[in-house]
């Protein structure tokens, strides 16, 4: 049950065209709108032609800020209004980036809303902004979070007395999330309740940003998202395209239909923003390291303090006695940068891993020896106990099917059928995070239960792992349980994001069964008619949808529903981890934290500088894997990404803060043509110290470690350390 | 998009008829590139003419030659046996371009017709002089990596992606055009392309209402079906424009080279083909010093632009090693 390969249950809707994404459903007489971006980066709109516009054909309203419905601020919202831009659009004339929306057209068509969007006129009176990302330093601010400023023991004075060390510098392009379905929604209200079928990775958080900027009762939104088409972080946060459809639907009092563009993608629902690190290591010639220091700058939008917190994981992966992780960056007047796959944890592996592989090279030692030399048995910077690692285990099984052993330790050594090859390899780690949630059971005669909650499935499997897990637990097949996920009017779930919700929602779900079967069998005790009357619950089990005792009686569970009375029997659960949201819990007896490590080939052209990878492995430390088939597609995917952002992944700006390739034939991410061998293993050991189920996340740590196994590969290859991704011909000829 | 109308043409002359009655008019085959353009709010014709129906769809023997129709698909061009037997550097080109779906729906016309690639060009918030003729160009001092060495002018550097184009120049294929006065007329199709020079925003030598109507193939060019290469260097390994390509081709007689033929693609406005550098490998013996002088010649007069300084490079890297396999010598 729990671990088999059960193939997707929403497959088949996926590939027949019929599982039904939010802008999809059908609502009576649709208005369509189309959202109208800035071209200035700072400044404020000084003039529309906004008479002229509502004269063409099919164009109803064009909202802007001067006739725009009022919202409350999003400035002093709760954390758990988690919003990707503060300023919620329309509400004045001021602008701060590119991109940022500053009018929408409502028509009777898409086609017509499109092309009235193209005549508005907009005149701004311009300001001088800074929108450059490529010059990161000057004007920066420093985050003040501890661990974004985290000093141990004394960096300096263990540089000073050192007998080898590494210094460099790193850096990685803008990156765009670039899903497959665009962030777009529909918003109808019906008095006072409004209801939106959006793409979200967090129908509450959506709820709960509406409903704030609305001020009305969370219970008066409902947000549904069945079906997602990728998020990767793009749709964990609030965006503008839910407001401005909401608003246009209360003004004009029909179901409004919003439409981004490809384009809008690039600068209205986040990204991960350009980086650069610098990295030293200092230590012996026997490669035992004694310390680190991981600085890092970024940037971020001028009122949103969205960072990149590439240090984070220095301070866990290696047991390093003096350490000094730093983080600053530059406020720009660009679109608010976002939490992408594995944020932090992408960019800052490959900074770490390359340079801990540089400083292998210098030592001339083995890159997985070395790593074992600074094997961390306890977690370094807090020195908690983990609550389970099995990272010793993936380096040797890795190595194994890999063939480690075949590697040459002298790079630009190795030569085949006239490519260069070289190996590679990087650790990988990510957190594991969980947090609570609610959820409603109800079990009906025939034994089906239903679970709902309001969680929702980004592509990765949640519809059929929760049911799953939820079938494991009641001792019922799989096939008898019923999913109802993705919709606010279920007990509050949690947001698909940091890879927590597996054990999240998985673990909720697990202790409300329990809770649930106990009941069920209480009642099936007290029922006279019960072949299990007057028995011990003690003496009770369900297996395969029987309820049986000890001596050998048996029944169908939905006997007991039969016997009420009731059409159904239900019970509602809410249960909490810590205090309640996720990331570091300081109270928690264990540090929780997934590792793996990634081993890459490289192939190149001497001549052309042309890279393949024919073979990439990942070997996972986990905990247990829900479900064989999907959860390796989910490590496959990250390892995937990890390619993209090591060979391909590159948004380019223009001075003032404009994306240039802002579609998907110039920004590149990979095809089947470039991924070759790809394989993925893990050792399958339960974390209970971490969930119910045993089980981490496993939704970012395959994108974690995978550019630098490639980079390092690259070395390994060509003798040549490429320190700024994406590794593309030119940095190689 | 614009507002546009649309009609099927039936005929040749209706379609030249149609677009010479109508302003602003485009002819619409495959739609792959035109419909890209109109969607982003690049280019927008008011009148649409479908030329997609019109019989020049065929791929047939000529006297002296093969005549690939204007509308024939990029895939049943490249799947065609005599294309893949006389002239297979053709069929290997256009099935390193684009995808599947794309090479089913384009046409040899429109392949043809193409515009240059740049991304300043697609986004009428940039500065373009091939989009706006005057108003400057953004990618001159940009993120031209994917642009021209070759050929450029200080108004633009945009780059002639074909790959089917660039090996189709390297054969000396030639282009038949239906004019608005009801006659014919011919093109070398090395010749069909400009260089940007003062006026960038015309790509092509086609003129007002002209139609293609096919791309011939001479017999003569069949010499070179025996050693023959298309390279194609690009970032991704599929679906994805070349950064530089090399259409290769040789006659060999008694270990001398008796013929040869190069195109260059994505360094330029147009298909890339130097007569004298071609003249260079005639007689001679093949040797990897015989390909690196040409490749010298070839990019003598390259100019880089900042991050495509590499090409230049790239470019004569990729000369070599095309010959290097055609002559059997890698
Ligand atoms: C994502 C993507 C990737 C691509 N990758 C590659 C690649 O790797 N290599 C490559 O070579 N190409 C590539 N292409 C380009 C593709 O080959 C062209 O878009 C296609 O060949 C155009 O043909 P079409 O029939 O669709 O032209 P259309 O879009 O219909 O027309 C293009 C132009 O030609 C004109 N036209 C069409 N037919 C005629 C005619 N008979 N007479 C006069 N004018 C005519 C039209 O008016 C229009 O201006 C790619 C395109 C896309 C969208
Ligand atoms: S290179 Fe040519 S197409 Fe590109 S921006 Fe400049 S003028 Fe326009």
């Amino acid at each position: 049950m729990i671990g088999s390969p059960k193939i997707r249950v929403d497959g088949p809707e996926k590939v027949s065209g019929t599982a039904k994404y939010a802008l999809e459903y059908k609502v009576d007489s649709p208005l369509y709108a189309v959202p109208v971006k800035s071209t200035i980066n700072r400044g404020s709109v000084a003039s529309i032609n906004v008479d002229e516009v509502e004269e063409l054909p099919g164009v109803v309203k064009v909202i802007h800020a001067g006739n725009a419905m009022k919202l409350k601020s999003f400035k002093n919202a709760p954390p758990y209004v988690l919003v990707g831009q503060k300023r919620a659009p329309l509400q004045d004339k001021q602008v701060d980036y590119i991109g940022q929306d500053v009018a929408l057209v409502l028509a009777e068509t898409l086609e017509d809303a499109i092309w009235a969007g193209r005549q508005l006129k907009v005149e701004y009176s311009q300001e001088q902004g800074d929108g450059n990302i490529y010059d990161l330093k000057g004007k920066t601010v420093k985050p003040e979070q501890g661990m974004l400023q985290f000093e141990m023991g004394a960096f300096a004075e263990a540089k000073n007395n050192s007998s080898t060390s590494v210094e460099a510098t790193y850096t990685i392009p803008s990156e765009h999330h670039n899903p497959m379905e665009i962030s777009n929604c529909i918003a109808l209200w019906d008095g006072d309740r409004l209801t939106v079928y959006d793409a979200t990775q967090g129908v509450n958080n959506y709820q709960a940003c509406t409903a704030w900027c609305f001020e009305t009762d969370p219970k008066n939104v409902r947000v549904i998202s069945k079906y997602i088409g990728g998020g990767f972080g793009c749709k964990g946060s609030y965006w503008s395209h839910t407001v401005l459809a909401a608003i246009a639907a209360k003004m004009l009092d029909r179901p409004v239909k919003i439409n981004l563009s490809r384009e809008d993608m690039f600068t209205s629902a986040g990204h991960r923003p350009r980086t650069l690190q610098n990295i030293t290591i200092t230590g012996d010639q026997d490669g035992k390291v004694t310390g680190i220091q991981h600085k890092t700058n970024s940037y971020t939008n001028i009122e949103q303090k969205y960072f990149e917190s590439c240090g984070n994981l220095t301070r866990v992966l290696y047991d390093i006695p003096n350490m000094s992780v730093s983080h600053e960056y530059k406020p720009l007047n660009l679109p608010s940068p976002v939490y992408m796959r594995a944020p932090g944890e992408a960019p800052g592996s490959f900074a770490l891993e390359s340079a801990m592989d540089e400083y292998a090279a210098k030592i001339k030692m083995d890159p997985i020896e070395f790593r074992l030399k600074n094997y961390a048995e306890v977690c370094p910077f807090d020195k908690k106990p983990w609550s389970l690692k099995k990272l010793r285990e993936c380096y040797a099984k890795g190595a194994e099917i890999f063939g480690w052993d075949q590697r040459k330790q002298e790079p630009k050594n190795n030569m085949r059928d006239g490519k260069l090859i070289g190996y590679g390899m990087a650790t990988s780690t990510y957190p594991a995070n969980r947090a609570g949630g609610a959820v409603r059971l109800v079990m009906d005669a025939k034994g089906i239960l239903t679970v709902q909650t309001a969680v929702q499935d980004i592509g990765t499997g949640t519809w059929t792992v929760m049911g799953q897990i939820a079938a494991d637990a009641m001792g019922i097949s799989s096939e008898m349980v019923n999913m109802e996920l993705g919709d606010t009017d279920f007990p509050q779930g949690f947001v698909s994001g940091g890879s927590n919700l597996t054990a999240t929602a998985g673990s909720y779900i697990i202790i409300a069964v329990k809770k649930f079967k106990e009941k069920l069998l209480q009642l099936s005790i007290a029922q006279e008619k019960s072949p299990h009357y007057q028995s011990s619950v003690e003496d009770l089990s369900i297996q395969e949808g029987m309820v049986e005792s000890i001596n050998g009686n048996k029944e169908k569970i939905g006997e007991i529903i039969k016997r009420s009375g009731k059409d159904t029997y239900d019970f509602t659960d809410k249960s909490q981890v810590g205090k309640g949201g996720f990331g570091y819990n300081k109270d928690a007896p264990y540090s929780s934290h997934s590792f793996g490590v990634i081993f890459a080939e490289v192939e190149i052209d001497p001549d052309l500088g042309v890279i393949t990878v024919p073979r990439l492995t990942g070997v996972f430390d986990v905990g247990k894997i829900m479900n064989s088939k999907t959860g390796k597609s989910q490590l496959y995917g990250g390892m995937v990404w990890g390619y993209g952002m090591a060979l391909l992944e590159k948004t380019d700006y223009n001075p003032e803060g404009r994306v240039v390739n802002a579609d998907l034939a110039e920004y590149h991410v990979p095809v089947n043509a470039d991924i070759r061998e790809l394989t993925v293993d893990y050792i399958d050991e339960p974390d209970y110290n971490f969930s119910e189920h045993g089980g981490r996340g496993i939704g970012e740590i395959g994108i974690v470690g995978t550019a630098a196994a490639i980079a390092n590969a690259v070395y390994n290859a060509t003798g040549k350390r490429v320190r700024d991704l994406p590794i593309t011909m030119d940095k190689l000829i | 998009m614009n507002p546009f109308q649309y009609s099927k043409a039936k005929s040749a002359d209706a379609a030249i008829n149609g677009y010479m009655e109508h302003d602003n008019t485009a002819y619409l085959a495959g739609g792959t590139n035109l419909v890209d353009r109109i969607r982003r709010d690049v280019t927008h014709p008011d009148y649409l003419i479908d030329v997609s129906e019109l019989p020049f769809s065929k791929i047939e023997k000529i006297e002296g030659g093969l005549r690939l129709g204007a509308m024939a698909s990029n895939s049943d061009t490249a799947d065609d046996e005599n294309v893949k037997n006389d002239y297979p550097i053709v069929s290997e080109a256009i099935l390193l371009g684009a995808t599947d779906q794309l090479r089913n729906k384009a046409t040899n016309g429109g392949n043809l017709m193409q515009r240059t690639r740049c991304s300043y060009y697609m986004s009428p918030h940039f500065a373009c002089n091939k989009r706006e003729p005057g108003s400057g160009c953004d990618a001159i001092d940009g993120h031209n990596r994917i642009l021209s060495v070759l050929g450029t002018s200080e108004k633009c550097i945009a780059s002639y992606p074909s790959d089917m184009c660039t090996a189709l120049a390297a054969l000396d294929a030639v282009v038949q055009i239906q004019t608005p006065n009801g006659g014919k007329r011919s093109l070398p199709l090395v010749d069909f392309r400009r260089l940007p020079g003062d006026s960038p925003e015309i790509d092509t030598n086609l003129k007002e209402g002209e139609l293609i109507t096919s791309i011939d193939l001479p017999e003569s060019s069949k010499a070179f079906a025996k050693a023959s290469h298309y390279l194609k260097v690009r970032d991704r390994h599929s679906y994805a424009f070349a950064l530089v390509s090399v259409a290769a081709a040789l006659v060999m007689e008694n270990n001398m080279i008796k013929d040869a033929r190069m195109a260059l693609g994505s360094v330029a406005a147009k298909p890339w083909r130097d007569q004298e550098a071609e003249a260079m490998f005639i007689g001679k013996k093949p040797s990897r010093e015989l390909f690196e002088k040409i490749a010298e010649k070839t990019m003598e007069g390259a100019k880089g632009y900042g991050e495509n300084d590499f090409k230049i490079e790239l470019g004569k890297r990729a000369i070599v090693k095309a010959f290097m396999k055609v002559a059997g010598l890698s």
